[in-house]
């Protein structure tokens, strides 16, 4: 039995396997909201894979938005689009290298500004004066505490 | 009487139907959405964060991802488990291609939702 080259491409078009992964950036902290909160920001963001979706092309998940956007509320929302299967359509078939794309919608919110009026410390309330006080003698690195 | 092979140049005009069909096929839709019931706060864990609880659902949707047959939400999967923290990921997998191949032929197809984090309990912080 003989497969035709326009079928068996057919076939390898449905192996395209994907996964979207929400996780928060390192040492951030971003919390989750509902369906219904309002937001401020709202970025379209679209992820490549090659391989028919095996290989991540250019590994960019949600956490990249959150980071560089600095959200500290996220939603998200994986969607396809006619677009997107018009993209199958051309990078599987009529030219089968194997290129899957999904997309996805962040949403979310950046921290509240610092309130006007607010003094932020320049040390840590714990931390001694830096400067010398006026008429006391040179002093060099301060001595190293007892044990 | 000698019969050529059909080429693309000659094939007849009812398979080209079928493979753009079957093609079209294959491009099912499906959104997932990733939240949280309202009034809830879960945080977001990191991508190596250990997680205890890991739960999994299958979301089947019509007229090739158009239409979802079920929710599509993770808010209830968090409430259901009670986690104060998550990792969230919608996948596509091999074995979802399979059943898909079949499937999307009468327009269903499917996608899963998995959701890894912890309770309140043993949230890290």
């Amino acid at each position: 039995m003989t497969i035709r080259p326009a079928w068996a491409l057919v076939l390898l078009s449905c192996t395209g396997c994907f996964s979207v992964d929400l996780y928060a950036p390192h040492g951030a902290n971003v919390y989750l909201i509902s369906a219904e909160k309002p937001v401020k920001v709202r970025r379209d963001l679209r992820t490549w894979y090659v391989v028919w979706g095996l290989v991540r092309l250019d590994n960019t998940m949600p956490d990249t938005v959150i980071a560089r956007e600095q959200l500290t509320e996220v939603r998200v929302i994986t969607v396809d689009t006619v677009p997107d299967a018009l993209l199958g359509i051309l990078y599987n078939v009529l030219i089968p290298i194997g290129l899957a794309n999904q997309a996805m919608t962040i949403e979310g919110n950046r921290a509240a500004p610092t309130p006007v009026g607010t003094t932020i410390p320049a040390n840590p309330p714990d931390t001694p004066p830096t400067r010398s006080p006026p008429g006391s003698p040179a002093t060099g690195p301060a001595p190293p505490p007892p044990d | 009487m000698a019969v050529a092979a059909a080429t693309p140049a000659n094939r007849p005009a009812p398979a080209r139907a079928v493979l753009l069909f079957l093609t079209l096929l294959t491009t099912g839709c499906g959104t997932v959405h990733f939240d949280v019931p309202e009034g809830a706060r879960v945080k977001l864990m990191e991508i190596d964060a250990p997680a205890s609880v890991r739960v999994e659902r299958t979301c089947w949707y019509a007229l090739w991802g158009a239409k979802p047959l079920g929710d599509n939400h993770t808010a209830s999967m968090i409430a259901e488990n009670h986690l104060a923290e998550v990792r969230l990921h919608n996948q596509y997998s091999a074995s979802d291609v399979i059943i898909n191949t079949f499937t999307s032929i009468v327009s269903f197809s499917r996608r899963r939702i998995i959701v890894e984090g912890n309770t309140a309990a043993g949230a890290t912080q």
